[in-house]
């Protein structure tokens, strides 16, 4: 503890004056515990998926319903957002120049609603089709993974519009930044997750 | 050992620790003094220095996590490979990237200021292997007796 930085964030965001560090670090820390512990539900979803992955039932399967392209894009996405979400916490270490905190955290909401409006219209295609998650063990399966990370960006992109409100309301204070970084370890962390979606069910799926 | 130069093994050794300070230059706090209490604000220099290396930890994690997507998109999407040793490729690459990101956008790595969330996310990593595994084991052991 030699040096006055928050130690457990990367980007070591100094010159905190209201929170003392270890006040800092402990907020941190367990909002780390809980990403970790919604990684094992997702983990868990994963497992499941993976032992539906044959069980298809004559239902619609994975080569059927999966959309490469779709995939591909949202993936592309996401992925952008994550890198625009960075760009803001950049911006609010160096400087905490307003324009681009917020700025980078708008780019990032659209991107976010983007990605929401390709899965929604990804799982309307699909139930469209018959394949509905009553169908068969697989599409249960599909629809107990996909959607809840669906369900994560969506509660990601309102806590975006949360921290947009409290940045208009606050400024960029002590207890702003520490929400802006843990709102970003969300994000960062729910792009991870993607990955292991996009690499397990679609690119999995369409290879069958 | 009397030779002019230094020994293979020594130079070896001095390559492969020439290597991994490359690969993980970019960690590297460039400041010569060592990092003792910071009692005055840390100097002009020292703020661009940081400021360079975390963009450039933020742009080589964009572009590693895109080339290992569209690498992973493209093995698939004109069948480079067969579908088995596709699979495999696919889950590799996947795997390197949720490393690739831990550490460039969530910043985690082993040296020090993030050592408790290492540690924990370690011992996730643990509890994952060990539940993912089982059920897997488990359930297509199941699958293999009743079909």
């Amino acid at each position: 503890m030699t040096d006055p930085q928050l130690r457990h964030v990367g980007l070591k965001v100094g010159g905190f004056e209201a929170i003392d560090v270890e006040e800092a670090e402990t907020g941190i820390f367990g909002f780390w515990v809980f990403l970790m512990s919604d990684a094992i539900l997702f983990a868990l979803l994963f497992a499941v998926y993976g032992t539906q992955l044959a069980a298809t039932a004559g239902a619609p399967g994975p080569a059927a319903e999966f959309k490469i392209d779709s995939a591909f894009w949202e993936t592309m996405v996401l992925l952008l957002s994550s890198f625009t979400y960075g760009m803001s916490s950049f911006a609010m270490k160096y400087g905490g120049q307003l324009r681009w905190v917020v700025g980078m955290l708008l780019v990032t909401l659209v991107l976010g609603l983007t990605f929401l409006g390709m899965e929604a219209n990804d799982f309307a295609v699909m139930i469209h089709d018959g394949a509905t998650p009553d169908r068969s063990g697989f599409l249960s399966a599909f629809f107990a993974l996909v959607p809840t990370h669906g369900l994560h960006v969506v509660a990601g992109c309102s806590w975006i519009v949360v921290m947009l409100v409290q940045v208009a309301a606050f400024g960029l204070d002590d207890r702003v930044k520490i929400n802006l970084l843990r709102l970003g370890l969300f994000w960062h962390f729910l792009d991870v997750i993607w990955i292991a979606i996009f690499s397990v069910v679609y690119l999995q799926g369409v290879m069958r | 050992m009397s030779g002019p130069g230094p020994s293979l093994p020594r130079r070896l050794a001095r390559y492969g620790a020439a290597a991994l300070w490359v690969a993980t230059a970019f960690s590297v706090r460039p400041a010569a003094a060592p990092p003792a209490r910071r009692t005055a604000r840390p100097s002009k220099a020292e703020i661009a220095a940081d400021r360079r290396r975390d963009l450039l930890t933020y742009g080589i994690g964009y572009g590693l996590a895109l080339a290992l997507t569209l690498l992973a998109f493209a093995l698939v999407y004109w069948r480079w490979a067969e579908p088995p040793v596709a699979l495999a490729l696919v889950f590799g690459l996947g795997l390197v990237q949720v490393l690739v990101q831990f550490r460039c956008f969530l910043h985690i790595d082993f040296k020090g200021q993030a050592r408790d969330d290492l540690l924990l996310i370690l011992f996730s990593t643990l509890i994952v292997l060990l539940m993912v595994g089982g059920t897997l084991v488990v359930l297509f052991n199941l699958r293999a007796r009743m079909m």
